[in-house]
């Protein structure tokens, strides 16, 4: 009698366990491309190049990342490419913010444009940047924007608005509306209820917007390869680079990459939650 | 309020103009350019020469073979990404402790930029010195000459691409999961129904529009598709892997060609707002 208890709490049991079944291989291959990365980024020469090459971590150095943040007769040093990501990331980014959360906030609060400016801008998202390059860059030449600073925070803050609208459109609807009339009656007008009441309710989305809207463009590669790259290049493009030169650059291709990853993972890690329901509703609006 | 609609306007009006500027204006130069033809030498202006450059695209068999690649490409991602993807969601699903951990763990490639990503798996995929061949030796397999060889390049490209994407499905479907009430999961345990009949007839159809998100962006992505191919063979070996949006930057700027480029944009823009347009149509299809 109690044979059989145990082996259908065993077979039970068992059956719980399926999902991990699932789990275990899918992570296992989400995270080696990442462990190989962080491996080849702290190997010596002579461990990179080994033939069969080594799975496990032996005789770590930091000479991949020294190389590649101070640079060495390969290659030129990397804190200039992620300075220009970053300047750019930053600048860019503000700018689509208080253009994009305006625009949320007067089309989720006002109802300004119907239907039809909402589906618009939403429609952006079905257009990826390379259906756009040739005209872009056409325009870009015509106007002396291409391989500049402000040319290619401007592409990106306008490219940007779409996201943090569609991000934010949501957070304007649910936000009371009570609070800011009840401001507005009280003499605050429109600029001052919507800096200092409307703002600070939308904080949270907003900061959710900030993080997407930065590594959209801390990530991009195609806008910055071809309206750019030059004289102002980002970390995408410069990373290719490495591995055209005469010699085979893994340690440092994984070092540059590794720094250059940071960021994305740092935030998709604080955002998983927001990023299931997120991801799921804003499609289907 | 009074004024209210003007003050919106005052707020908005600074990104509508923002946004005609690389939506519209880039959209009437493409249209415009499609239809002309230009000199390699700038000085000399472009001149009208009516649906030429696409009567070349259709005769052109890079152009052909870049579509159809792309295409086949698609076809295998959609089967992979959308059954992997929801076999991950429906497994996340059952985990109660510690699902947020592993979604975080889960989410890392799609946050890693998809350049970075084709250079890792160009490493991964090394003949002599790569982990995948590495790992195939344990089992006895002979070295596999990836990315140097076809159909290793254009496999290699499939694995790193779903690598890349299939996150992001299983997390738009996870999502879809949790809006379905337990209730109804309940009462058609209740009912009889087994696991099985209860994903098929129940869980399935709920999931409908979420499938249709996940599609569509796929399908975004699949028009989109560059930096991977560019990244882990950079169209080799000879032409067998470019891809319909590296071939668009080879006409436009490895060849000049920008009308007939120019050209080729306006059918991917004319492609995406058909599917758009559909996806739009099957979404309200199931409100309704």
């Amino acid at each position: 009698m109690s044979g059989t208890a145990t082996r259908y709490s065993v077979g039970y049991r068992i059956r719980q366990m399926w999902p991990w079944l699932i789990i275990g291989p899918v992570l296992a291959f989400c995270l080696f491309p990442v462990y190989w990365i962080i491996l080849t980024a702290f190997r010596p020469r002579t461990a990179i190049f080994q033939d069969p090459v080594s799975l496990l971590p032996r005789d770590l150095t930091l000479d991949n990342i020294k190389y590649v943040w101070f640079g060495s007769e390969n290659n030129e040093p990397v804190t200039h490419f992620l300075g220009t990501s970053l300047l750019v990331s930053i600048i860019a980014s503000i700018a689509a913010l208080i253009l994009g959360v305006s625009c949320a906030y007067a089309m989720g609060r006002f109802k300004i444009g119907g239907k039809f400016l909402p589906m618009w801008i939403l429609s952006f998202r079905y257009v990826p940047a390379i259906a756009l390059i040739v005209p872009l860059w056409m325009i870009g030449k015509r106007l002396r924007l291409l391989d500049t600073y402000q040319g290619l925070i401007l592409i990106y803050a306008l490219f940007s608005i779409p996201l943090i609208v569609w991000l934010l459109l949501g957070y304007v609807e649910a936000a009371p509306k009570e609070v800011e009339e009840a401001a507005y009656v009280d003499g605050a007008g429109h600029w001052r209820t919507y800096l200092f009441v409307a703002l600070p309710v939308l904080a949270p989305g907003i900061a959710i917007a900030a993080v997407f809207t930065f590594i959209g463009i801390w990530n991009e590669y195609v806008l910055a390869y071809q309206l750019a790259g030059n004289k102002v290049t980002t970390i995408t493009v410069y990373l290719p680079r490495l591995r055209t030169a005469i010699a085979l650059l893994f340690g440092e291709i994984a070092a540059a990459s590794l720094l250059a990853v940071i960021p994305g993972i740092f935030f998709a890690a604080i955002m998983q939650r927001f990023l299931v329901r997120g991801l799921a509703f804003g499609g289907l609006k | 309020m009074r004024g209210s609609k003007r003050f919106a306007w005052t707020l908005a009006t600074p990104a509508i103009l923002g946004l005609i500027a690389v939506s519209i204006v880039p959209f009437i130069w493409m249209l415009i350019s499609a239809f002309q033809k230009f000199s390699p030498n700038p000085k000399i202006p472009a001149t009208f020469n009516g649906l030429d450059n696409l009567w070349a695209l259709f005769e052109d068999p890079q152009f052909v073979n870049s579509i159809g690649l792309t295409a086949f490409i698609g076809v295998i991602l959609f089967v992979i990404q959308l059954t992997m993807g929801f076999a991950i969601a429906w497994a996340l699903y059952h985990i109660r402790r510690g699902r947020a951990i592993i979604v975080s763990l889960i989410l890392i490639p799609t946050a890693i930029a998809p350049l970075i990503a084709g250079l890792a798996w160009w490493m991964l995929f090394s003949t002599k010195y790569g982990a995948v061949n590495s790992i195939l030796g344990m089992f006895g397999i002979d070295q596999v000459q990836w990315i140097v060889e076809m159909p290793w390049a254009l496999v290699a490209i499939i694995v790193a691409s779903v690598w890349h994407g299939t996150p992001f499905t299983a997390i738009i479907l996870l999502g879809g999961l949790t809006t379905i009430p337990p209730d109804v999961l309940d009462a058609s345990r209740v009912d009889g129904a087994s696991a099985r009949r209860q994903l098929l007839y129940v869980v399935l159809p709920l999931m409908k529009p979420f499938f249709l998100v996940a599609g569509l962006f796929l399908i975004i992505g699949l028009v989109g598709l560059f930096e991977m191919p560019q990244a882990i063979t950079q169209g080799g070996p000879g032409n067998e892997t470019v891809v319909q949006g590296m071939y668009l930057f080879k006409l436009a700027f490895n060849f000049y060609d920008l009308g007939r480029s120019s050209m080729m944009s306006l059918l991917l823009v004319i492609f995406l707002s058909i599917v758009g347009t559909l996806f739009y149509r099957l979404m309200n299809r199931k409100e309704a």
